[in-house]
């Protein structure tokens, strides 16, 4: 069943569906997610988080991700970042103090909680959004969409080509490996291999039994793509041509330009009123 | 110690755009002796079905009885406790070889059932030439032995345990001649001796035909026809629709058939259809056909 896929590992997993923002291009995608990081990153005021926040519900809601989905790939990241906000609610020095611990070691400070409250909902965005990233945008548009935006590097010499192939190579095969992963944990426990009980020197050695065939695996799937890419005759980026041509259309100049009005209206917000 | 699957569901991925539906309502009863042949196009839910025999994945619906183990949708399996009662033999023996020797690599099974260590050092070497190895392999490194040799080290690690039920995935690909044959005789023995429980998953049905007396055949995650080996073979016209090719014998005894020789029904070996064409011959005088 090579269609399987690991339902608990989902951050970072793409979403096939055919919505507006799926429809961009990746450098669109990449351009707003980093104009909307930079504009998260100089909020600091609920009303900020209020109007960043809007955005990115309207955006998701265009994605057409289930919301479940979307909960489910960030539902870690909201964990630690609620745990953060609370240790800095505690560690917070502020002057109106609200509680203090007996000693006065701990104190819970307004100036603390509203600061907690900043970097829960900072935290949130920053993962959230790039979320959407991920989920609308399939690995390799992703890797041709960087690819496309480091062109100017090259001048440099810099192998840009060369690092976006290994950039969609591992994409490429992360869900291979946890294919192969899931059988042979299948295969070593069908020998009565158990993972989740028994000492520690017991789970040791299941541990290895699964690692070792998963990394001579690996290195030989490495080395058959090697010569199946060799045998192509592949010898880099130059002159390569593509299968799928990126085209910048107007949706994207539109999207580039929304994600820029929001970014400068954080800044308008943050510095002059 | 019987099997018994009871109205069997299982999906991958469930509730996700991924879902694929590989198990639609799967009842099986297997009882003690039997040689069971599981075969169905790619996709059609024999690998689903066999880990489902050996408690490595659970229904989303419906029971699984193994000997007196019931598996429902929220049963704790523990792997020792499967694997005392269910072998299961992959179709790659890379994504379980591990071990710098063969003799580590075959105790893994027994270490983990928890046995002392004269038990397992007997037990391996008395497992070795039951599936047609010799104890100079004890030492070498399973890496380095051939696909026929690896594959055989692997059987003789699940075998090693006693399970009263095999269960084999596709054991005889990219083998030669006589890697099949000793696997089968491995296989054979290993079955008839204690009345044991063995299912095959297969593509090769001219091998299954050789030993399997029953066969399962699978269709889109639902049984489609069940029964002995000879009645499931020559219903050509199903199992075309299943995407499934009768044995070679008994296509050939078909061809002839269609041309109008009296041949009987149920041949599926070359064996039998070479008889078969013989006692034709000799009521035709042996003047040739």
């Amino acid at each position: 069943m090579s269609k399987k896929r690991n339902a608990s590992l989902r951050l970072g997993q793409y979403y096939p569906s055919d919505s507006f923002i799926h429809s961009l291009d990746p450098r669109t995608k990449l351009t707003g997610i980093l104009l909307y990081i930079i504009a998260v990153l100089f909020a600091n005021s609920f009303t900020m988080f209020a109007v960043l926040y809007a955005f990115s519900i309207i955006v998701i809601g265009l994605s057409r991700v289930p919301v479940s989905m979307m909960l489910r790939s960030i539902r870690f990241i909201i964990i630690l970042s609620v745990i953060t906000g609370v240790l800095n609610a505690f560690f917070f020095m502020g002057e109106t103090v609200l509680w203090s611990s007996p000693g006065g070691l701990f104190q819970i400070t307004a100036e603390g909680l509203y600061q907690a409250g900043i970097i829960i909902l900072r935290l949130i965005a920053l993962v959230g959004f790039a979320s959407v990233l991920t989920l609308t945008t399939s690995p390799i548009s992703l890797t041709d969409g960087l690819e496309k935006m480091l062109d100017p590097l090259k001048r440099f010499h810099c192998p840009v080509h060369e690092f976006a192939m290994m950039m969609s190579i591992s994409l490429r095969f992360i869900p291979i490996l946890m294919d192969e992963t899931d059988k042979i944990i299948k295969a070593q426990t069908a020998r009565g291999a158990d993972f989740k009980n028994g000492s520690l020197s017991d789970r040791l050695r299941c541990i290895v039994a699964m690692i070792i065939p998963l990394f001579i695996s690996a290195l030989k799937r490495a080395e058959d793509l090697a010569v199946a890419m060799e045998a192509r005759g592949y010898q880099g980026g130059e002159g390569r041509t593509r299968l799928k041509e990126l085209h910048w259309r107007g949706r994207d100049t539109v999207s580039v330009g929304i994600s820029l009005a929001i970014l400068l209206s954080m800044l308008f917000m943050r510095y002059y009123r | 110690m019987p099997l018994k699957l009871d109205k069997v569901f299982y999906t991958y991925s469930p509730s996700t755009p991924w879902a694929v539906d590989a198990l639609n309502d799967v009842s099986l009863n297997i009882t003690d002796g039997e040689c069971v042949g599981l075969v169905g196009h790619t996709g059609s839910g024999k690998s689903t079905v066999a880990q489902i025999m050996c408690g490595l994945i659970k229904p989303d619906s419906g029971t699984v009885l193994i000997g007196d183990k019931l598996i429902e949708t929220k049963t704790k399996l523990k792997a020792k406790e499967m694997a005392r009662r269910v072998g299961m033999v992959f179709q790659y023996p890379e994504h379980q070889i591990f071990g710098e020797t063969v003799e580590e690599e075959i105790s893994f099974g027994p270490k983990n059932l928890g046995w002392n260590e004269a038990k397992i050092q007997k037990a391996v070497k008395e497992i070795l030439p039951e599936v047609g190895l010799d104890a100079s392999f004890l030492k070498r490194s399973p890496a380095l032995l051939s696909g026929g040799e690896k594959r055989k080290v692997v059987l003789a690690g699940v075998l090693i345990m006693e399970p009263p039920i095999l269960i084999l995935d596709e054991p005889f690909v990219g083998l030669d001649k006589s890697g099949r044959e000793d696997i089968l005789a491995a296989l054979l023995k290993w079955q008839q001796e204690k009345d044991r429980i063995l299912v095959c998953i297969s593509h090769d049905m001219d091998q299954l035909a050789l030993f399997t007396k029953r066969i399962i055949v699978m269709k889109k995650g639902s049984v489609m026809l069940d029964g002995p080996a000879e009645e499931v073979f020559t219903k050509t016209q199903a199992l075309a629709e299943a995407g499934v090719e009768p044995p070679m014998a008994t296509r050939l005894i078909n061809e002839l058939k269609a041309c109008g020789y009296d041949l009987p029904q149920g041949i599926i070996d070359p064996q039998a259809a070479a008889e078969a064409i013989l006692v034709y011959k000799r009521k035709r005088g042996g003047k040739g056909v």
